[in-house]
């Protein structure tokens, strides 16, 4: 297993990208020069130097020290929104695959009525209500999200329900819930696993979106939708201000992207079989 | 003697759910009544689709009956919950027809076992250590077979795996469906031996289920012969099976045996008319009418009922 996925250039690639990134977020105000907030008027829109990497923006922050704690805020954000998926998608999707009937049919239904509103509108509506901050961002997005999630769950719990080692499990005097812990989940944690990686780079994406046109984390918050959302005034004169976080949020995404196509091959045998 | 299990008309009916079409029930059992004594092994056979699996599963408590009662010692363990059933379960076990995909392959083999016998008694880690060696020694395993994952094993290797998985917490009844069906024939005889052995040494109880003959005198007393859901013949001493007066569907199953003797082989075998394998209820008549050689007028009309023709011998014909 190892070796199938250590021979895959594009796991190795997406490895490193978020090893780096994960690095960057962690050390983060060991790593940048400068604080991100600091405003400097006199030194704005400068050009690359010693002590600003990447430049300053309209306001004299320093673009490297943005970027850098960038990531932290991202990856602060999106593992959030990934673990609450998670954990409200798991037990549910396993419930409502093993159980099935009535139990099944319900809870379908209610997936379904979720997964029709877009967590586009459900991020403005609580923007609209409770303000637009990133902890209601998180919480829109995570209270629409499980609902695909659960409902793949529930698809691969269904898949293994059916296999023959569940009716020799109930003849060896397994309870359902001893069937469901320590059977059914172990049995599709794998899948579960390359999925998350894959979804992050979406969710990634989403929360720069959501940032971008402000619904999410506001400024002064070093994160890279909002750098982008900031400095658009600048399009023509000063693009670098945009190309920056631009770079940064494609090349998390792809990482995450190449580390969970990565895991889907190596795995791909016993996910497909 | 009491029977230790005892179907009373058991009969098991799927919904077949179509599109449009509601309900479209299929019977895979009809009404069935079978007691088992302790210590005897019923060798139950029927070609494939005609119940004998599901027939088996609900002597286990793995699958409802629709209509009809279960006894355990007297106890009715119909359909009952898997709470309910569990203290059951210590004396009712199943070897499971194929031994390749009844592991839980995240589990090595040791795992697995101790999961069973640590669910069904009170009993310690080492003392389960013990038994779990006992039961691979027992089926002709070393206990390094322990740390093996399922899929690291040979298909013989796995089938005494699943032996050892019924036999570990010394159940009375055992289930065999197919045991020996998808091995070869050197194997096939060792693990017949094998389930033999057991058997005379720890005291059980089989129900047998194959579809093939050849194998079930080496290891049956008794023969239940089954045809789309229904016992079509019941025999209490197998050494007369192909001797004395028989059904015509057990004589076409005795002459589809493949004969050993090159100068005895058949050019080809009975011929015989394509039926309808699917059962249908609302059919009058003897349910073997469509394929029967022997059919008389009478056979359309009647349906025959199991009746003894000898003492120990029961079939379901008009024409006997």
């Amino acid at each position: 297993m190892t070796k199938k996925i250590l021979k895959q250039k594009g796991f190795i690639i997406g490895l490193a990208i978020v090893i780096f990134f994960i690095l960057i977020a962690v050390f983060a105000p060991y790593i940048a020069p400068n604080n991100p907030l600091e405003m400097n008027i006199s030194c704005k829109l400068q050009k690359p130097s010693s002590q600003y990497w990447l430049g300053t923006d309209n306001l004299g922050r320093c673009i490297a020290s943005r970027i850098i704690w960038g990531a932290r805020s991202t990856l602060l954000y999106s593992m959030t929104v990934l673990t609450a998926i998670v954990i409200v998608s798991i037990p549910i999707g396993l419930i409502s695959g093993y159980v099935g009937g009535r139990t099944d049919a319900v809870i379908m239904r209610v997936i379904d009525i979720i997964m029709a509103i877009p967590s586009f509108m459900l991020v403005l509506a609580v923007a609209g209500t409770l303000g637009a901050s990133a902890r209601n961002m998180i919480i829109a997005m995570s209270s629409v999200w499980w609902a695909g999630y659960a409902r793949i769950i529930r698809g691969m719990a269904i898949e293994v329900k059916q296999k023959d080692f569940i009716l020799a499990l109930k003849s060896a005097g397994c309870s359902h819930v001893k069937i469901i812990t320590k059977h059914i989940f172990k049995n599709i944690a794998e899948p579960i696993i390359v999925l998350a990686t894959l979804e992050l780079g979406s969710i990634i994406l989403a929360i720069a979106s959501f940032s971008f046109i402000g619904l999410g984390a506001q400024p002064p918050t070093p994160e890279w939708g909002i750098m982008i959302s900031d400095s658009k005034d600048y399009i023509q004169s000063q693009p670098q201000l945009m190309i920056y976080p631009g770079i940064a949020i494609i090349i998390t995404v792809i990482g995450f992207n190449m580390l969970g196509e990565g895991l889907k091959n190596a795995f791909g045998r016993k996910l497909y079989e | 003697m009491p029977a230790l299990i005892k179907a009373l008309q058991v009969s098991k009916q799927f919904e077949k759910n179509e599109l449009f079409v509601k309900n479209k029930l299929v019977t895979a059992v009809n009404n069935i009544s079978l007691e088992i004594e302790k210590g005897k092994t019923i060798g139950l056979i029927g070609e494939s689709g005609s119940g004998k699996s599901t027939f088996g599963r609900m002597l286990c408590g793995l699958e409802n009956v629709t209509e009809g009662e279960i006894y355990f010692k007297e106890n009715s363990i119909t359909n009952l919950t898997l709470k309910k059933m569990k203290p059951y379960r210590k004396n009712i076990q199943m070897i499971f027809q194929s031994s390749s995909t009844i592991f839980d392959t995240f589990y090595t083999i040791g795992e697995s076992l101790e999961e069973i016998l640590l669910n069904n008694e009170t009993i310690s880690k080492a003392e389960s250590n013990l038994r779990i060696n006992k039961i691979l020694e027992q089926v002709g395993l070393s206990k390094e077979y322990r740390n093996r994952y399922a899929y690291q094993l040979s298909g013989g290797e796995k089938q005494r795996v699943n032996i050892a998985r019924a036999l570990v917490i010394n159940p009375e009844f055992v289930v065999c469906d197919e045991p020996v069906s998808s091995l070869d024939f050197t194997i096939r005889k060792q693990i017949l031996n094998l389930l033999n052995n057991l058997k005379n040494n720890m005291g059980l109880t089989y129900l047998f289920i194959t579809h093939d003959l050849s194998t079930i005198q080496y290891v049956c007393d008794s023969v239940v012969i089954m045809y789309k859901g229904k016992i079509v013949e019941y025999m209490d001493d197998i050494s007369q099976l192909g001797k004395i007066a028989m059904h015509p569907y057990t004589s076409i199953l005795l002459q589809s045996i493949p004969t050993t003797n090159p100068l005895n082989k058949k050019i080809c075998m009975m011929e015989e008319k394509q039926s309808n394998l699917f059962i249908k209820k609302s059919v009058k008549g003897c349910i073997f009418a469509d394929r029967c050689p022997q059919k008389e007028e009478k056979c359309l009309n009647k349906e025959p009922d199991l009746r003894e023709v000898a003492s120990g011998h029961k079939i379901a014909c008009c024409v006997y």
